[in-house]
């Protein structure tokens, strides 16, 4: 009898590339929709696939580089290498360079950096922040971010309690412009490192300039700090007053915490909280300033006395009231910057990690907070949490992502952000990774902890939950692994429709891509998304990928001669079907040959991959040490064609899943090896590609690797007959494999080995049960 | 004639001290009047100093009260009662307060001021117009007894104690 088999099909490859894990498992629909391996295959809206777009050269860089628009019409790509800031046009010719950064190839993922108008603030961890400026026409020019600082002295920056709590301060002096000697109590830590920072005593700056002890520092006082004043009663105010009330003039309105209380004497002394504003007055023939005057009553919150004697205003008291400033090198740098209602936020403060800051509007450089519209913010996200990324989001809210979790604050034309608008709503709970996330649409994508998860925040439209998240990785997470960047295009513009997504693996070894599937036309919590690997040509591996618009920019290592790395940057380009692909007889600016060297100057004595006619494939050509290509004299060679494009080849492989035949009436199902009797896929725009029998038997010493291609059938680009030195014809055709073994996991692949088009529609199996 | 004249130096006599009393009568009355707005004026000084008070009280409770609920806003919002900017806020609704509150108590209490200095004004008043009414009254019968004398006959036993109307009769 012969052996009972079935027929399945799949036409829908949306899924992407599956975990291995749901290859018993036919009821998965992702096991359905999905494949074992579909390695650089491009998810169409349509559910098939296609062959994935090229990568055109634009110059030779290194590390991390992303276009930035300054204005309309004016693009430039900022590069991030090792040690090293440049700045390069369009063209790929360098504006704009210098060294000495700070970062290295394994920590520019940690770079932020935020445009407002023609400057680009730059933040890295444990790096004073930068700004970039461009003058509009020509010029770039870099100087450290610094905060304002007004003629009286008030530097305009973040000032938080960062020393520790209930730890008095004693300025000896309180005049604007001198030298005075801080005093604190026991307990404070004061390092030569102190020296250059400020604190401000209630409110008013003090430079420190010499640190004598833990407890002593000199400091040069720049505002006028807010004096002390002894007030007189008639009863012992101690029945009244207590050490640490703040209390209150009822006439003059002054306001001073109570340091001393003086029984015998009925006495109190105040440490002001506010400088003196009563006219200076002349008592008993001298001029003296006062605060609390006679006749007044002194209010606090055990009562109140009328005041019947007061003294001028004295040195400072020793009071807790002081606080640190936030950003320095002492205290450390922020290592996020952002901008969003024209205000530049700083976020992830070594020193206060969970604060938020936001310039004054439209004064980058004004980071003191108050009360007034647009002032400076400074707010403290909950739970402890450690801010990585404030991220402007959906209707003007911010999303702030964090080790604790995600907020969003809710901003709106009825809620502008300003002072005292700011609210953390909990979106997640989800631990966040320091990967920068990216937003597309109405989704902002970001990577939780442990580096294997891709998530998205998503709006639901629901009034008291607005925004929630979502997994787009499951079932897929063995292509995630120590993701680097995320990068998403705002548009499609590549000459296609679908948008993806692309997610890079700290190893370079591949680019994840992900089609995000819309539902009625809509990107909605409904969405999934297909992933698929995307390798690099050649030898390569990716350092880093980015987006602005419709372009997505790679920056690619490659070995054209296995050992001599080579970094390019490369643009996404779906005319071409190489990776660095360059035309040969036309090179792009930046990669014009030195004099003497030949166009593949910077290939170098190694190998590349040639094309002309657009989808001719020529095959691998060697480079000499000059860049030029050896010829090897085949038919339809013209090296000087100017269609010829020399770049690295990729294989694209498409591996179904196999599935088993479901449970029901006994026909040993399941049970028994199974043979692919007939296995045919259905293609167009077709330039050849090879199918594949893999090995999936017993694992041995001497036996094939898991895997491992026993068998292949190849589809030639030109049949007998046809002129090779054409453009291949681009066929839509059904091909047949009959392939080899019985196996409890029969495999079986698709392999797009040469460079070129093809589009895969169907893969229609018949396997026995 | 002797008894005619002497019946109209006695009706003469009658009209001095009918003079006398009115005056002392009309300083008598605006000094009861004007006593009486400067009672009617230190009591609104004392219900000024009072309103003031109570003003100054409910600007002290209505900051509380907004303080309060930026706290319990700002909690709600899962902000950190440490935040700077909670602090700016604090500090400037508390000066947005403080100065309203000193306006309408300083206001109050300066209205209050003025009160009591009209109410001292009025009772000095009243008191200069008691004494001018007796001044007047004294300037009559002198000028009335000089008269007399230069014309005949001494004074009338009745002229008696001019603060009393009766005695005249």
């Amino acid at each position: 009898m012969a052996a009972l088999s079935a027929t399945t099909s799949q036409r829908d490859f949306s899924a992407g590339e599956v975990d291995v894990e749901v290859k018993r498992d036919d009821t998965n629909p992702l096991m359905r929709a999905g494949a074992r391996q579909m390695s650089n295959w491009r998810i169409l809206n349509t559910r098939g696939l296609a062959n994935r777009p090229g990568r055109r050269a634009i110059f030779p860089e290194t590390g991390r580089v992303e276009r930035v628009t300054m204005k309309p019409g004016s693009t430039f790509f900022l590069a991030f290498g090792p040690a090293t800031l440049r700045v390069y046009d369009e063209n790929g010719a360098m504006v704009f360079g210098v060294g000495g950064r700070s970062w290295s190839n394994s920590s520019i993922r940690f770079i932020r950096w935020a445009v407002i108008g023609l400057s680009i603030y730059i933040a890295f961890e444990g790096a004073q922040p930068s700004v970039l400026t461009w003058d509009g026409v020509a010029t770039w020019s870099e100087a450290t971010f610094a905060e304002t600082v007004t003629l009286g002295n008030q530097k305009r920056t973040f000032f938080y309690r960062i020393s520790p709590l209930g730890i008095t301060m004693k300025p000896s002096t309180r005049s604007v412009g001198a030298g005075a000697t801080l005093t604190f109590s026991a307990g404070m830590n004061l390092t030569a490192a102190h020296v250059g920072t400020r604190m401000r005593f209630v409110g008013r700056q003090v430079l420190i300039t010499a640190v004598a002890s833990a407890v002593s520092a000199t400091a040069t006082i720049e505002e006028t700090l807010p004096a002390s004043q002894v007030l007189a009663f008639t009863p012992d105010p101690i029945d009244t007053f207590s050490i640490g009330d703040v209390v209150q003039g009822t006439v003059t309105n002054s306001k001073g915490i109570v340091t001393q209380i003086n029984s015998g004497a009925k006495q109190i002394t105040v440490q002001l909280l506010t400088v003196p504003t009563t006219p200076t007055q002349v008592r008993g023939n001298v001029l003296s300033v006062f605060a609390f005057v006679t006749p007044e009553v002194v209010v606090g919150p055990g009562g109140s006395l009328p005041l019947v004697g007061v003294t001028p205003v004295g040195n400072p008291e020793a009071v807790t009231i002081w606080d640190d400033e936030v950003m320095n090198a002492l205290r450390g740098w922020p290592a996020s910057v952002f901008s969003d209602q024209n205000r530049l936020g700083f976020c992830n403060f070594p020193s206060v990690p969970r604060s938020i800051g936001w310039s004054a509007i439209g004064l980058p450089t004004d980071l003191y907070p108050d009360a007034q519209t647009g002032n400076a913010i400074f707010e403290l996200a909950p739970e402890q949490c450690q801010v990585f990324d404030v991220v402007p989001g959906a209707e003007s809210s911010e999303f702030v992502f964090t080790d604790k979790g995600i907020w969003y604050i809710a901003i709106s034309a009825t809620n502008p952000l300003r002072p005292g608008s700011v609210g953390f709503q909990r979106v997640s709970s989800d631990v966040c990774a320091n990967v920068q996330p990216r937003i597309v649409q109405d989704l902002i994508l970001y990577l939780t902890t442990g580096l294997i998860q891709l998530m998205a925040v998503i709006p639901v439209g629901a009034t008291n939950r607005p925004y929630t998240t979502k997994d787009l990785t499951e079932q897929r997470t063995h292509l995630f692994e120590d993701p680097i960047a995320i990068a998403v295009p705002n548009s499609a513009g590549l000459g296609f429709a679908e948008r993806y997504i692309y997610v890079l693996n700290a190893s370079g070894d591949h680019v994840v891509v992900g089609r995000l599937q819309t539902v009625d036309g809509q990107i909605s919590a409904q969405s999934t998304v297909g992933w698929v690997p995307w390798k690099p040509g050649g030898s390569g591996n990716i350092l880093w990928i980015s987006s602005l618009g419709e372009s997505v920019v790679f920056v690619t290592q490659y070995f054209p001669d296995g050992v001599t790395p080579v970094q390019i940057v490369e643009g996404l380009d779906n005319a071409i079907y190489l990776d660095a692909g360059m035309l040969v007889n036309a090179a792009p600016p930046a990669l014009t040959p030195p004099v003497g060297k030949g166009p593949l100057w910077w290939v170098g004595a190694g190998s590349v991959d040639l094309m002309d006619q657009v989808t001719r494939m020529m095959g691998t050509y060697q480079v000499d040490a000059d860049g030029f290509i050896i010829p090897q004299n085949n038919g339809g060679e013209d090296l000087t064609a100017a269609s010829l494009i020399a770049g690295f080849a990729w294989d694209a492989v498409l591996e179904p899943f196999i599935p088993p035949v479901q449970a029901g009436q006994d026909i040993s199902q399941r049970m028994e090896p199974r043979l692919i009797e007939q296995a045919q896929v259905y293609v167009m725009n077709s330039t050849g590609f090879a199918m594949t029998t893999l090995y999936s038997g017993q694992s041995g010493p001497a036996l094939p690797a898991l895997g491992a291609a026993m068998a292949t059938r190849r589809i030639p680009t030109w049949n007998q007959g046809e002129d090779a030195t054409l453009p291949p014809p681009l066929r839509e055709q059904s091909y047949l494999d009959r392939p080899l073994g019985r196996s409890h996991d029969p495999r079986w692949a698709v392999v797009k080995e040469t460079p070129g088009p093809i589009t895969v529609l169907e893969i229609a199996t018949r396997v026995t049960v | 004639m002797g008894t005619a004249a002497g019946g109209a130096s006695g009706a003469s006599i009658a009209g001095l001290g009918f003079a006398a009393a009115s005056s002392i009568a009309k300083g008598f009355g605006t000094q009861a009047a004007d006593e009486f707005q400067a009672d009617r004026a230190t009591r609104a000084a004392e219900l000024g100093r009072t309103q003031a008070a109570l003003t100054d009280v409910t600007y002290r409770e209505n900051l509380d009260t907004t303080l309060g609920n930026i706290d319990a806003i700002r909690a709600a919002a899962h902000i950190d009662p440490t935040s700077p900017t909670t602090a700016a806020l604090r500090d400037y609704n508390t000066r947005l307060s403080d100065r309203q509150r000193m306006a309408a108590v300083g206001s109050l209490r300066q209205q209050a001021s003025e009160d009591e200095a009209g109410a001292t004004y009025l009772r000095k008043a009243g008191d200069f117009a008691l004494k001018m009414g007796f001044l007047d009254a004294a300037a009559k019968v002198a000028g009335g007894i000089g008269l007399g004398l230069s014309s005949s006959s001494g004074l009338s036993s009745s002229s008696g104690n001019p603060l009393k109307l009766g005695a005249l009769y």
